[in-house]
C-alpha cells in the first residue's frame, strides 16, 4: 500500500486576472492565493504522509520573471524534502519558456526530470515505476508519450505527461496525445497536465487531469486543487482534493420581464445568496445579467450606478466572503411595440442609430472618434477581450445598442 | 387630427364642462382663465384625453380618482369622427360613449401614432420652454444645427445635453491630458508597471549576489591563514624578547648552586624539631623524681588501718532489724486506740435494733438477717403494684366511652334515606355527552349554508352571459377549458398573422412615406420631374391643337380654349397661354438637362416607390385572406357557445367563465353537502334530548318542555352528582359503626386480663413479706422501710468485727521481732547479751557503720599507690625514646654535637633558596620556549640577532593590521550580501503589485468602455443634427425667416445661416436690404425668444406638411410681448389654424381683445375658463 499526489499547473505567482477593485472588496483574500494553495499542497502530503508527490508541468507563468518566486517554491519543496517525501517534476509548456526553471537548484529529494527523452525513476521499495519527460521548448507538437518506455514488469508504472491530449479550444494545442495512444504503453497510471479543468479522461488505466491548483479567472471556476492516489494490490483509488483559498464562481441572473429596480436588485441578491450558503471559501463572483424586461433601458441608461449598488449589498450582507469580479448587464429590451412616428429629429436620430448600427463600415467609421484613446491604450489593454477597437465593427455595434437608451434617458424622450 | 370637442365631465375643478372645438377651419382656439380658474387642469386634460391619465395625478383634489372622466370628439385627417371617454384606471381606461372598452391601439392611430411625450414636446410649447429655448440659442451662439434640431425636437436644452455628454467624456479621457480619470489611471499604470520591474528579481542579480558572497568567504579564509602566519612569527620574537634576561640570570644561578654542592637540604620543619626533641628530654627527667617520693608516703599511711570482719558479714541483717524497730515502736502505741473504736460501733448496732424490736435480745440479732434473694423478691414485686392497679382502671373508662359512641351512630343512620340506582341515567348522559357541542355544531352549519348561498348567489349574478339558477347552470354542457384554450390560440395566432401583415404594411407605408418625403425634400428645391415636363409638352400640345386650329381655321371649342388658358397661369388671350406654355416648357427642358442628376436620384425615388406599391398590394391581398379565415374561426367559436345557448366573449374572457362556472357548480356541491349534515344533527339533538328526559322523570326529576339539550345535558350531571354524594356518606358512617364496635370487645377484653393479673399478685405478696412479720395488707412502702433498717445494724456489726482483728496482729508482731534480735547478737557480739532488745539492736547498728568507712579508706591509698608506680614507668620510657630521636638529627644534619645545630640550618636555607629562583626562571622559559626544550630555546635565542628583533617586530604589527583592515572589509562584504540574499527570501511583493496592476487594467477597460459609450453617444448626436441641418435648413430658414419679421413687426427684415470666424453655420437676424447682420449674441432676451418661437413654428410646420397635422397646444407663450408683438404673434398663428388647429392658453383676458382685434371672427374662438369654474361655483 503506498499513496501519491499528482498535481500540475500551479502558475505560482500569477494574478487574479482583471479583477475589479473597489472600496471594501475583501482584497486581503486574494493575497497571494496561488502561494497558499501551494502551502495547503504541502500540508496535505505531510498530513497524509504519501510515499511522492508529482508535478506534471507548469509550475510558475512563461513570461513571468520574479526569482522570488523560485525561490518561495524551494522553500515548500524543501518542507517536503524535510518530511521524507521525494517531488517529481516535469516542465511543461510555461516552465519551459520560465528561465526560473532553468537556473533553480533543487533540494536533494526534488527531480526535474529530463527533457532530452523520457526517463524513468526506479521506486524499488515500494515497486513504483515513474515515467516522464520535460517540454525542451514552449512549443512541443509531438506526441512524447509515444517514446515513452514500455511498462516495468512487477512495477506500477506512472506516466507524467504535460499535453493538451486531444485538445481544448482554451489551451494551445501541445503535446497531442490519444488516450488509446496512452493505454497501449501498458502503464496503471497516467498523471496528466496542462489543462486546467480537473478531469478523468480514461477509468482503467487512470488517466487523469488534476487541473491547476487556484484558479485565477472567471475561465476556472469552481473548486481546484490536485488529485490524491491510493494504491493498495496494485489498485488505484483516486479522490479530489480542493486546495484554493478563494474560488471563481458565474453567478448567471435572469431578470426576464421585471419591472422595477427594486426587483431587479432582489434578483441579483437571492442568485448571490445562493452562491455564498454553497461554500465554505471567498468567492470572486461575476455577474450577468440577462433577459428581456421593462426595464432594460433603465438598466442601460444607468450601468455604473447600478453596479455601485450590486457591490454595495454584497459588501454589508457578505462582508470578506464575496468579492464581485464584474457585473456585465447583458439584458435586452422587449421587442418593438407599433413603431412611433414621432417624424423630425429624433426619429432621424433613432433611425441613424438603426441604419449605423447594420453596417459594418459606418460602425467602424463611427468609432473612428475612439482613435486618440485607442493610441495611448497599453498592448495589455488592447489585446484584451473586453477591448473596444475602433475598428472592430462588431464591438462598436454592441456599444452603440448600450448607448441608444442612454441617449433617449438624456434627450427626456422616454416612452 | 383636429379636436372637435373637449369634455371637461370629472377632471380639476370642473365638472361637466364641455368647450366645443369645432370652429373655423382648423381654428384658433383662445381659451381665457385667470389664475385657480383651472387653465393648467384644462391643459393636462388634453394630454391625458389623448395619451391616458397617469398614476399619479394632482387632478383628483374634488373629483376621487377613480371617478375622474374626460371626454372627448376628435376628427382624423382622413375625416374619420371618434368619440371617447378616458378614465383614471389601468385597464379599459378608454371608453366608447356607451361605455364599451375602446381599443387604445386604435385611438393611438387616431393620434397620429406619436407618444405621448412626443406631443407634449413637440406640438405643445410653454412660457418657460421659450424662455430656455432663446437662452440657450444665445448660449449656444446660434450654432444652426443645434437650433434646428432643439427646435425640430423641440428638446430646448439640446446644446446643453450635447455639452453635457461631451463633457463626461473628456472627464474620462483627453489625448493630452493628465488630470481625467482614463488618463491617470494609464499614468498609474505606468508606474505600477515600474515598481513591478524594480521589485521582480532577476536571475542574474541573484547569481551575482551569489557568487560575490561565496568569493569573499573564500577570500576572508585566505587573508585569515596570513594573518595566522605572520602573527605566528610576531609572537615567536616576542617570545624571544622576553627570554633574554632570563637566560642571563639562570646562569648566575647555576654558578652559585655549585658552591653548596656538599651542604644537606635540611626539611623546612628541622629547626623546629630540633629544638623540641632537647626541650622535651629535659622535663622526662623531672617527672621521674617527683614520682619516686610520692610512693613512699603512701604505703606508710596503709600500714595504719585494722578492720573488724563479723560485723561486716552480718551487715545485712543487722540494717534490717534496725529498721523493723521503728515499725514495733508504732504498733505498741496504736493498739489501745483500736480497741476502743471496736467497743463504739457495738453499742450504735445495739440502738438501732432497739429502733426496730425494743425488746428484741441482741444476741439474737442474726436471726433477722434474710437471705440475699427474699429481699429482692420483696422489693420486686412492690415495684409491680402499682402497674397492675392503673391497667384496670383504664380498661374500664374506655369500655364506657365506646358504649356511648356506638349509640350516637346507631341514630345518625337511622336518619339516612335509602339509596337509588342511578347507572341507567348515566349511560344517556354519556351518550348525549359523546355528540360534544352538537347543537353549536348545527348553528355554525347553518350560518354556513347562509354564506355559502348569498356568495353562491353573489357570484351566479356576477357571471356575465348567464341568467338562469344554479341547477341550471350545473346541468349545462358548457366547452371544456382545453377547447378554449384551443380556440385561444388559434385566434391568437390568426391576429398575430394579422399583426405581422399589418406591420409589414406599416413598414411597406414608411418606406414609401420616406420616399415620398426625400422625393417632396428634392421638389422642395423646386426640381422639375420628367412628368412635370412631360404635362407641360403635352399641354403644350393641347395649345397647339388649339392655335393650330385657329391657324388651320378649325377652332375648336371655345371650352376647350377657356379650359386651356385657366390650366396656364397669368395668361388672358390663347397665344398668351401658348407662349408662356412653351416657355415654361422648355425653360423646363433646360432645367432637366442642368439638373440631370437630381432629376435622376428623383426618377430613382419614384421607380422605387412603385415597387414598393406593388408590395404593400400583395401583402394587402394576404392579409384579406387571413381575414377571412379569422371570420371563420370567429364562427366556429360562436357555434360552439350557441350549443348552451350563450354568445361567447373572446376566449380569454371565456376561459374565465368556464372557471368562474366550474368554482360556482364546486360551491354549490358545497351548499348541498351542508345542508344534508344539518339535517342529520337536527334529527339527532331530538333523540337525544328523549332519552334524557326519560331517565330523569323515572328517577322524580321532572324536567321543562323546551329545554335545550345542552341544559339537559347540565341538570342530569347534577343529579347523579348528589346522588353520588348521599350514598358516600352513608358508606362512610357504617364503616365507622363496625370500627367502634371492634374497639369496645377489645376493652371488655383487657380489663378481664387485668382484674386477674392484681389477684395473682396479692397472693405472691403476702408469702414474701412473712418474714418481715408483716400481715398481708400491708403496703410494699412499709417493708422497704423495715428492708432499710436492718441493713444499716449488720454494716455497723461488721466494722467492729475489723477492729477486734488488727489488736490481735500487732501482738503477734512483737514477739517474731524479739527472738530475731536475740539471735544475732548472739552471733556478731555476745558482749551486749543482756540489754534490753531496743538498745541492743540500736549498738549493733553503730559498730557495723564504723567497719564499714575504714574498709573504703584502705582501698583508695591501694589506687594511689599503683597510679605513682605506672607513672614512672612511663617517665623512663620517653626519655629514651627522645635520646634516639636526637641522634638520628645529628647524623641528618652531619653535626657532631647539639651546639652544631643552627649553623647546618643556615646553609641548608640558602641552597633550597637558589634552587627555587632557577625553577622560578626555567619555568618561564618553558612557557616562553613554547614546546622546545630550555637548552633548544636557549640555543635559538642565542642564535637570534638581538639588535634586529625590535625593528622585525613592528614590521610584522604592521603587516597585520594590513590584514585586519582586508579581513574587516571582506567580512563587511559577506554581510552586505548576506543581506541581499536574505531579501531574496522567496517574498511575493511583486506578484503583489502583478495583482493591483490586473486590478488597475480592470478599472481602466471599464472607463474606457463608460468612455466610449460618451465618445460615441456624442458622434452620434453630431450627425444627427448635421444630417437633420441638411434636411430641414433650406424650408425652415425660409419660413423663419419671414415669421421672424413678422413676429419683430419688421425690427428684423429676417434671418439667414451664416458661416463664422471658425468654419461653424451659425443663425443670424439681419436688417436693411441684409447689410446689416446682428447676431445671436446681439439679441434681446424677448427678441431670442421671438427667434426661438419663429423657429418652432416654422418646424411645425414643416413637420405638417409631411405628416397628418397635429394640433399646436400653446401655453401663454406671450407673457413677455407687447401688444404690438402679441398682436403680431397671433396673426401669425391664425395663419397658421388654416392648416392646423391651434389651441393657446392664457390668463391675460387683454389677449383676448387683442385677438378679436386682429382675426377674423369666423376663424377665432373664444373660452373663458371663469365662466366655466362659475359654474362649478
Amino acid at each position: 500500500m503506498f499513496s501519491f499526489i499528482h498535481t500540475a499547473d500551479i502558475h505560482l505567482d500569477s494574478p487574479m486576472l482583471r479583477l475589479d477593485e473597489y472600496e471594501g472588496a475583501p482584497a486581503g483574500r486574494i493575497r497571494q492565493a496561488t502561494r497558499r494553495a501551494l502551502d495547503n499542497l504541502v500540508q496535505l502530503a505531510i498530513s497524509e504522509k504519501v510515499n511522492f508527490v508529482l508535478i506534471s508541468g507548469d509550475l510558475y507563468d512563461g513570461d513571468w520573471k520574479d526569482y522570488q518566486t523560485g525561490l518561495f517554491f524551494i522553500s515548500r519543496m524543501a518542507r517536503l524534502a524535510e518530511a521524507g517525501i521525494p517531488v517529481y517534476i516535469i516542465a511543461g509548456n510555461h516552465d519551459a519558456a520560465s528561465r526560473t526553471t532553468k537556473s533553480l537548484s533543487l533540494p536533494d529529494g526534488v527531480k526535474l526530470i529530463g527533457w532530452r527523452s523520457p526517463a524513468t525513476f526506479m521506486l524499488e521499495n515500494i515497486g513504483v515505476a515513474i515515467h516522464g519527460q520535460s517540454f525542451p521548448t514552449q512549443a512541443v507538437n509531438i506526441d512524447l508519450s509515444e517514446k515513452y518506455p514500455p511498462a516495468v514488469a512487477g512495477f506500477f508504472n506512472i506516466g507524467m505527461l504535460h499535453t493538451c491530449a486531444t485538445g481544448s479550444s482554451e489551451h494551445a494545442p501541445y503535446a497531442p496525445c490519444s488516450v488509446e495512444g496512452l493505454k497501449l504503453k501498458g502503464y496503471d497510471y497516467w498523471a496528466l497536465g496542462h489543462i486546467h479543468k480537473h478531469q478523468v479522461l480514461c477509468e482503467d488505466p487512470l488517466v487523469i487531469f488534476p487541473g491547476n491548483l487556484q484558479g485565477r479567472s472567471i475561465k476556472e471556476t469552481g473548486p481546484k486543487g490536485c488529485v490524491l492516489v491510493r494504491v493498495e494490490k496494485d489498485r488505484p483509488v483516486y479522490e479530489f482534493h480542493a486546495m484554493d483559498v478563494i474560488r471563481w464562481a458565474l453567478c448567471e441572473v435572469d431578470v426576464t420581464g421585471e419591472e422595477t429596480e427594486h426587483g431587479f436588485f432582489e434578483k441579483v441578491m437571492n442568485s448571490l445568496s445562493a452562491i455564498a450558503a454553497n461554500t465554505d471559501i471567498p468567492m470572486l463572483v461575476r455577474i450577468n445579467v440577462v433577459g428581456t424586461c421593462p426595464i432594460h433601458d433603465r438598466i442601460a441608461s444607468d450601468r455604473e450606478k447600478l453596479v455601485g449598488e450590486i457591490r454595495a449589498g454584497t459588501i454589508s450582507l457578505y462582508p470578506d466572503r464575496i468579492w464581485i469580479e464584474k457585473v456585465r448587464l447583458n439584458t435586452a429590451p422587449l421587442p418593438q411595440q407599433a413603431p412611433e412616428r414621432s417624424g423630425g429629429p429624433i426619429e432621424l436620430l433613432m433611425n441613424l442609430i438603426e441604419e449605423i448600427g447594420t453596417d459594418p463600415n459606418e460602425l467602424t467609421g463611427l468609432g473612428s472618434c475612439l482613435n486618440e484613446l485607442w493610441e495611448k491604450l497599453p498592448l495589455e489593454i488592447r489585446n484584451s477581450e473586453a477591448a473596444v477597437s475602433p475598428n472592430d465593427a462588431e464591438t462598436i455595434g454592441r456599444l452603440l445598442a448600450e448607448v441608444r437608451p442612454m441617449l433617449i434617458q438624456r434627450l427626456g424622450i422616454s416612452k | 387630427m383636429k379636436i372637435l370637442r373637449l369634455d371637461l365631465i370629472a377632471f380639476g375643478p370642473f365638472s361637466g364642462i364641455t368647450l366645443d372645438l369645432s370652429k373655423g377651419n382648423e381654428g384658433l382656439l383662445l381659451i381665457y382663465g385667470p389664475n385657480e380658474a383651472g387653465k393648467s387642469s384644462a391643459l393636462r386634460a388634453i394630454g391625458y384625453l389623448l395619451y391616458g391619465i397617469p398614476e399619479r395625478c394632482e387632478d383628483g383634489f374634488l373629483h376621487p380618482y377613480q371617478k375622474l372622466r374626460i371626454g372627448g370628439v376628435l376628427r382624423t385627417g382622413g375625416g374619420r369622427v371618434i368619440e371617447a371617454i378616458r378614465r383614471k384606471a389601468r385597464s379599459n381606461a378608454l371608453r366608447a360613449p356607451d361605455d364599451s372598452p375602446l381599443d387604445e391601439a386604435l385611438w393611438h392611430e387616431v393620434c397620429g401614432r406619436v407618444s405621448c411625450q412626443d406631443f407634449s414636446r413637440r406640438f405643445g410649447i410653454d412660457h418657460e420652454a421659450l424662455v430656455e429655448g432663446g437662452r440657450e440659442i444665445v448660449n449656444g451662439g446660434g450654432e444652426l444645427a443645434d437650433v434646428l434640431f432643439a427646435a425640430g425636437a423641440g428638446v430646448a436644452a439640446f446644446r446643453r445635453i450635447e455639452d453635457q455628454v461631451l463633457a463626461e467624456a473628456n472627464d474620462l479621457f483627453k489625448p493630452g491630458g493628465s488630470r481625467p480619470e482614463i488618463n491617470a489611471l494609464l499614468s498609474g499604470l505606468r508606474e505600477e508597471q515600474g515598481k513591478l520591474r524594480e521589485l521582480q528579481l532577476p536571475n542574474e542579480t541573484w547569481d551575482i549576489h551569489f557568487k560575490a558572497h561565496q568569493t569573499a568567504l573564500s577570500e576572508r579564509m585566505a587573508v585569515q591563514v596570513e594573518i595566522e602566519r605572520t602573527e605566528q612569527e610576531r609572537n615567536r620574537l616576542k617570545r624571544i624578547q622576553n627570554a633574554l634576561p632570563l637566560i642571563g640570570r639562570r646562569k648566575g644561578i647555576l654558578q652559585e648552586i655549585a658552591d653548596y654542592l656538599p651542604t644537606a637540604i635540611l626539611p623546612g620543619d628541622f629547626s623546629e624539631k630540633r629544638q623540641k626533641a632537647v626541650h622535651d628530654l629535659r622535663l622526662q627527667e623531672q617527672y621521674a623524681d617527683q614520682a619516686k617520693l610520692s610512693l613512699t608516703k603512701l604505703r606508710s599511711e596503709l600500714s595504719e588501718l585494722k578492720i573488724s570482719p563479723a560485723v561486716l558479714n552480718f551487715s545485712q541483717e543487722i540494717s534490717d532489724l534496725y529498721l523493723k524497730l521503728g515499725g514495733h515502736r508504732k504498733a505498741v502505741a496504736d493498739r489501745p486506740k483500736l480497741i476502743a473504736q471496736k467497743k463504739a460501733l457495738e453499742d450504735q448496732a445495739k440502738e438501732l435494733l432497739a429502733e426496730l424490736r425494743r425488746d428484741y435480745p441482741f444476741e439474737r440479732v442474726e436471726d433477722l438477717r434474710l437471705q440475699a434473694d427474699e429481699e429482692v423478691i420483696i422489693r420486686n414485686l412492690g415495684a409491680k403494684r402499682e402497674k397492675y392497679v392503673a391497667n384496670l382502671e383504664n380498661a374500664l373508662e374506655k369500655t364506657s366511652e365506646l358504649t356511648l359512641a356506638i349509640a350516637e351512630i346507631t341514630e345518625k343512620l337511622s336518619d339516612i334515606a335509602v339509596r337509588r340506582d342511578t347507572s341507567g341515567i348515566q349511560i344517556a348522559l354519556d351518550d348525549a355527552k359523546s355528540y360534544g357541542r352538537i347543537e353549536d355544531e348545527l348553528s355554525q352549519i347553518e350560518i354556513k349554508i347562509v354564506n355559502a348561498e348569498k356568495q353562491a348567489n353573489f357570484d351566479l349574478a356576477g357571471l356575465e352571459l348567464w341568467k338562469g339558477g344554479l341547477d341550471q347552470l350545473e346541468q349545462l354542457q358548457a366547452p371544456d377549458p382545453e377547447t378554449v384554450d384551443d380556440f385561444e390560440s388559434r385566434f391568437r395566432e390568426t391576429e398575430n398573422e394579422i399583426g405581422i401583415h399589418t406591420r409589414e404594411l406599416e413598414k411597406l407605408s414608411r418606406e414609401i412615406r420616406d420616399i415620398e418625403s426625400k422625393v417632396s425634400a428634392i421638389k422642395a428645391g423646386d426640381v422639375p420631374s420628367l412628368e412635370d415636363l412631360e404635362d407641360s409638352r403635352s399641354l403644350r400640345k393641347s395649345g397647339w391643337k388649339l392655335i393650330r386650329g385657329v391657324i388651320d381655321g378649325v377652332k375648336g371649342s371655345e371650352d376647350d380654349e377657356r379650359d386651356y388658358i385657366a390650366k396656364v397661369s397669368e395668361a388672358s388671350t390663347l397665344p398668351d397661354a401658348f407662349e408662356k406654355n412653351m416657355h415654361v416648357a422648355d425653360e423646363l427642358s433646360d432645367r432637366l438637362r442642368r439638373e440631370a442628376d437630381r432629376v435622376s436620384e428623383y426618377n430613382t425615388l419614384i421607380a422605387g416607390r412603385k415597387a414598393l406599391e406593388l408590395q404593400r398590394n400583395e401583402v394587402l391581398a394576404g392579409k384579406e385572406q387571413i381575414d377571412k379565415s379569422f371570420g371563420g374561426i370567429k364562427l366556429d367559436w360562436t357555434n360552439l357557445w350557441l350549443q348552451c345557448g350563450i354568445s361567447p366573449g373572446p376566449p380569454k374572457q371565456m376561459r374565465r367563465w368556464v372557471l368562474k362556472r366550474s368554482e360556482l357548480v364546486r360551491k354549490w356541491a358545497e351548499i348541498r353537502t351542508l345542508r344534508s349534515e344539518a339535517e342529520y344533527r337536527a334529527r339527532k339533538i331530538e333523540e337525544l334530548k328523549e332519552a334524557l328526559e326519560k331517565c330523569l322523570n323515572e328517577i322524580c326529576h321532572l324536567t321543562e318542555a323546551g329545554e335545550s339539550l345542552q341544559k339537559l345535558v347540565a341538570k342530569t350531571a347534577q343529579v347523579i352528582e348528589s346522588e353520588t354524594r348521599i350514598l358516600a356518606d352513608r358508606d362512610r358512617l357504617e364503616n365507622d359503626l363496625q370500627q367502634k364496635k371492634h374497639e369496645l370487645r377489645k376493652m371488655e377484653s383487657q380489663g378481664e386480663k387485668a382484674k386477674s393479673e392484681l389477684e395473682t399478685w396479692q397472693a405472691q405478696w403476702e408469702t414474701a413479706i412473712s418474714p418481715l412479720e408483716l400481715d398481708g395488707q400491708s403496703i410494699p412502702e412499709q417493708a422497704n422501710a423495715i428492708l432499710s433498717k436492718l441493713q444499716e445494724i449488720f454494716a455497723k456489726l461488721k466494722e467492729a468485727k475489723g477492729f477486734g482483728h488488727r489488736v490481735d496482729e500487732i501482738d503477734a508482731d512483737f514477739e517474731t521481732f524479739k527472738k530475731q534480735a536475740e539471735d544475732l547478737v548472739s552471733r556478731t557480739v555476745p558482749e551486749l547479751q543482756g540489754m534490753s532488745v531496743e538498745k541492743a539492736v540500736s549498738s549493733m547498728n553503730d559498730l557495723m557503720n564504723t567497719a564499714k568507712a575504714d574498709k573504703i579508706r584502705r582501698e583508695g591509698l591501694l589506687k594511689k599507690i599503683g597510679e605513682e608506680e605506672r607513672s614512672l614507668k612511663g617517665a623512663y620510657g620517653r626519655i629514651d625514646r627522645l635520646r634516639i630521636e636526637i641522634g638520628v638529627m645529628l647524623e641528618e644534619a652531619a653535626c657532631d654535637g647539639i651546639e652544631a645545630f643552627p649553623e647546618a640550618e643556615r646553609r641548608s636555607a640558602r641552597k633550597k633558596e637558589l634552587i627555587e629562583k632557577l625553577e622560578q626562571i626555567e619555568e618561564q622559559l618553558v612557557e616562553l620556549a613554547s614546546g622546545s626544550s630550555i637548552e633548544e630555546f636557549s640555543a635559538e635565542v642565542e642564535a637570534e640577532d638581538t639588535d634586529l628583533i625590535l625593528p622585525r617586530l613592528k614590521h610584522l604589527e604592521e603587516e597585520i593590521a594590513g590584514l585586519d583592515a582586508k579581513k574587516s572589509e571582506l567580512d563587511q562584504t559577506i554581510g552586505r550580501e548576506e543581506g541581499e540574499l536574505r531579501r531574496m527570501d522567496g517574498r511575493g511583493d511583486a506578484a503583489e503589485v502583478a495583482q493591483q496592476i490586473q486590478g488597475r487594467l480592470a478599472d481602466i477597460e471599464n472607463k474606457v468602455r463608460q468612455y466610449s459609450r460618451l465618445k460615441l453617444a456624442h458622434a452620434l448626436l453630431l450627425r444627427a443634427k448635421e444630417r437633420h441641418r441638411e434636411m430641414s435648413q433650406g424650408p425652415v430658414i425660409k419660413r423663419t425667416s419671414e415669421l421672424f419679421r413678422a413676429l419683430t413687426l419688421g425690427s428684423f427684415e429676417g434671418v439667414r445661416a451664416e458661416t463664422d470666424d471658425s468654419g461653424t453655420s451659425v443663425i443670424v437676424g439681419f436688417r436693411r436690404g441684409g447689410e446689416e447682420t446682428v447676431s445671436v449674441q446681439g439679441m434681446s432676451d424677448g427678441t431670442a425668444d421671438q427667434l426661438y418661437l419663429a423657429l418652432r413654428l416654422a418646424s411645425f410646420e414643416y413637420y405638417i406638411s409631411q405628416n397628418e397635422p397635429q394640433p399646436l397646444i400653446l401655453d401663454d407663450i406671450l407673457i413677455r410681448f407687447d401688444n404690438e408683438r402679441a398682436k403680431a404673434t397671433l396673426k401669425v398663428l391664425a395663419e397658421i389654424s388654416e392648416k392646423t388647429q391651434v389651441i393657446m392658453f392664457t390668463h391675460h383676458r387683454h389677449l383676448v381683445e387683442l385677438a378679436q382685434s386682429v382675426i377674423g371672427e369666423d376663424n377665432l374662438l373664444t373660452q373663458d375658463l371663469s365662466a366655466a369654474a362659475g359654474q362649478i361655483s
